[in-house]
């Protein structure tokens, strides 16, 4: 750590890790009422549980990039946070909010209206845009007097645009065709288009100091990414508005942009894996790179092919709003926005606490067993889609006729979903537990000297 | 300025607007000799998009680039093409 | 050579000497212009390349309908558009060539020419939609005419980015702007190329 203020990150971090335990646990136990669908349907009825599992995916993940931009701001922009107070408050905001929705979800306490992942009360969306402009003049501030780089540029267009999109949440319309497509402005203009600009710079910042690659390559890439992101992910939003009354012409616009949305991820896996290939720096960190280099690998599988899947308005006739859907949901979350908040936490706790990368075995074993709980999670869900879609939309069948034939794919994923609740609780002991030394000692990389 | 540049531009514009006369034409037989006249317009098209991509676009001085973006183009042409040009065919088959 | 690379233990720091790749752009480099551009032409050419594609699947549908249809365009109009099109790319490209024999001013008033046919291609195309508008047909009415309004209307967006990209290069108007303005507007002249006889022409 080179700088006093980046130590604001741990604490967003330490938020991130605990609602990431919640999210997986809630997750867990939706897959339960898959299996056994009167599972706690009293206590907490599936609604509720599906809510708590999206809405805390999007907090943590939202922890986590607020924790990377005051982790890796400081050490591009050479400079300490503008204010390290702010930052706190801020903290205290989003966390108070995000317990008091988490609270109130569980109570029944939530907005009208029936938007997916954008559940909060109004006061709470207030809350959330009070801490998002605190954040954001917190950063633009240690940017703008400091030095500016590519790197810090793309993060704060991102960033930027997470909270200017967001605002799209206050509107509302009665009419629910125009309801939807201001919900996607959040939601598809969030996922397929700034966050991918926060990914690129995030993983190019790990690249460069992981790799030693020189920063002018680096900053090639990163330009091309987010110019490629925002040119794909843009009208990309069309393929949302296939089937919810809008204009048939969107059914080509969609088709053709989402199509080439996979090209951004793409070149974020030839990216890292070039940057790898030609740095020539051993870094200490395996466990930091392994997850850089497996989250370009699975976001482009889950976003980028798992995406393609569905995405053609010719195939989506079929597959709309089946565990197809689900299936790409899980891989892309995961491999794109988890995986990359897993890179920056395992690359920076090391510095944050001042210790030699320790834990490596078990972070690395925590990446494995993350990945094949929720890429096995994935292929099962795409089977069960399939044979939903066959079922549903070409036979004819009813929704829960088709579902009460999915039952070994349900039993198959809540195996698939326990491995991936183990796997994040190692990942958060490996990361968060100090140790002198590792629990077990890999042949050299742990003997490598601390910074 | 380079005189030898601007007789090369002028060229490949007379070139280019030569061509898009010929297209049209072609485009008049389209009724009688569809496929010919679809085959004939693809080919055109493409030698149009060659000169402007060589020598607008400055592509003449990298001609890895260059035939990277005329064959992108030959194959959108083609496809584009075949459809059109087997759609009476199709329609004989039906029919 | 990797292997040696790997064998190196280096610290994790900003200040350690950054590797001496190659620095370079690869093949985007060798090409006139921003490379960011060419990054920006390559994706405009796969979404009309994908867009003609789309067409000629949907046509395969429907021939008669879509022969009809496309015999209501005014294939003349098309004509001449394309050729002001071409001329307007020949005074952007000259534009270049003044720019680099360092005649500023020779330059700018190219640009501006370029520009202002690029105006008239706009007149032109917008004295057909009046006209195809005026006979009922609009974006909804046939399959054909989804594609001829969002591919034309598309191209028609990027004249208009590309009227603003010239004015800008005309008011900082260093020789790689001139480049880089300039292959975007050889680009819009490229995809009309392909788009108006895939639209227009091949029946």
């Amino acid at each position: 750590m080179r700088y006093e203020s980046q130590k604001i990150a741990a604490w967003y971090w330490y938020g991130a890790l605990l609602v990431f335990a919640l999210q997986v646990t809630f997750g867990l136990i939706g897959g339960i009422v898959y299996v056994l669908p009167n599972f706690l349907s009293e206590l907490l009825p599936f609604h509720s549980i599906r809510m708590l599992h999206t809405n805390a995916l999007i907090v943590w993940l939202l922890l986590g990039f607020f924790g990377a931009a005051y982790y890796l701001i400081p050490e591009e922009s050479e400079r300490e946070i503008y204010s390290e107070k702010l930052a706190y408050i801020q903290l205290a905001i989003f966390m108070l909010g995000g317990v008091s929705a988490v609270v109130g979800y569980l109570f029944g306490v939530t907005a009208s209206h029936g938007r997916s992942y954008l559940e909060q009360p109004l006061w709470i969306k207030f809350g959330i845009i009070v801490a998002a402009l605190i954040f954001l003049f917190n950063i633009s501030m240690t940017v703008l007097q400091g030095r500016k780089t590519a790197i810090t540029n793309i993060l704060l267009l991102g960033l930027w645009g997470i909270a200017i999109f967001f605002l799209f949440s206050l509107y509302n319309p009665a009419n629910l065709v125009l309801d939807k497509m201001y919900w996607w402005y959040v939601v598809h203009l969030w996922v397929e288009g700034v966050w991918e600009l926060v990914m690129a710079s995030i993983l190019a910042f790990l690249m460069m100091k992981m790799t030693g690659v020189d920063r002018e390559v680096v900053e090639k890439w990163v330009y091309v990414i987010a110019a490629t992101a925002l040119f794909t992910g843009v009208l990309g939003t069309g393929h949302h508005y296939y089937w919810i009354g809008t204009p048939s012409y969107w059914q080509w616009i969609g088709s053709i942009f989402s199509s080439l949305e996979v090209v951004p991820f793409f070149a974020m896996v030839v990216f890292c894996f070039t940057m790898v290939w030609k740095g020539r720096r051993d870094h200490p960190n395996k466990a930091a790179l392994l997850w850089s280099l497996g989250c370009s690998v699975l976001a482009f599988f889950g976003a980028g092919v798992w995406g393609f899947l569905h995405t053609l308005h010719g195939v989506n006739y079929y597959t709309h709003g089946t565990q197809v859907t689900a299936a790409h949901g899980h891989l892309a979350f995961f491999g794109a926005y988890v995986c990359l908040n897993l890179a920056i936490m395992s690359y920076a706790f090391p510095h944050l606490k001042n210790r030699a990368p320790y834990n490596q075995v078990l972070n690395m074993a925590s990446f494995w067993l993350l990945s094949s709980g929720v890429t096995f999670m994935t292929v099962t869900l795409t089977f069960a889609g399939v044979v939903q879609t066959h079922l549903e939309r070409v036979n004819g069948m009813s929704y829960m006729d088709a579902q009460s034939q999915l039952g070994f794919f349900y039993l198959m994923r809540l195996g698939a979903g326990i491995v991936t609740v183990v796997g994040a609780l190692l990942f958060i002991y490996a990361v968060l537990v100090p140790r002198t030394k590792e629990a077990i000692s890999p042949a050299s990389a742990a003997t490598a000297p601390a910074e | 300025m380079d005189r030898n540049a601007l007789r090369r531009l002028t060229a490949c514009w007379i070139g280019l607007v030569a061509l898009t006369a010929a297209v049209g034409f072609l485009s008049d037989f389209a009724p009688r000799l569809q496929q010919l006249a679809v085959a004939g317009i693809a080919l055109a098209t493409l030698l149009k998009t060659r000169l402007v991509l060589a020598h607008y676009l400055g592509l003449r001085a990298a001609p890895g680039a260059l035939s990277g973006f005329v064959s992108a183009i030959a194959v959108i042409l083609v496809l584009v093409a075949v459809a059109i040009g087997v759609t009476p065919l199709l329609a004989n088959a039906f029919s | 050579m990797i292997h040696e690379s790997f064998s190196r233990q280096a610290p994790d720091s900003a200040s350690a000497s950054a590797v001496a790749s190659d620095s370079g752009w690869g093949p985007l480099g060798t090409l006139p212009g921003n490379p960011i551009m060419w990054i920006l032409i390559v994706s405009e050419l796969a979404v009309f390349g994908a867009a003609l594609v789309g067409y000629a699947g949907a046509r395969l549908r429907d021939p008669t309908g879509f022969v009809a249809a496309q015999d209501s365009l005014d294939r003349i109009a098309g004509a001449v558009n394309t050729a002001v099109l071409l001329t307007s790319g020949l005074f952007a490209a000259l534009a270049v060539e003044a720019r680099r024999a360092d005649r500023r001013a020779a330059g700018r008033w190219l640009l501006l020419t370029a520009a202002l046919l690029g105006c008239v291609f706009l007149g032109v195309k917008g004295s057909e939609y009046a006209r195809e508008l005026a006979a009922g047909h609009d974006i909804d009415s046939h399959p054909f005419f989804m594609f001829y309004y969002l591919i034309t209307g598309f191209h028609a967006l990027h004249v208009v980015l590309g009227l603003i990209i010239l004015a800008i290069v005309a008011w900082f108007d260093s020789l790689e702007n001139y480049e880089t303005g300039a292959a975007f507007w050889h680009m819009v002249d490229l995809v009309w190329i392909v788009v108006f006889p895939c639209l227009y022409l091949m029946r």
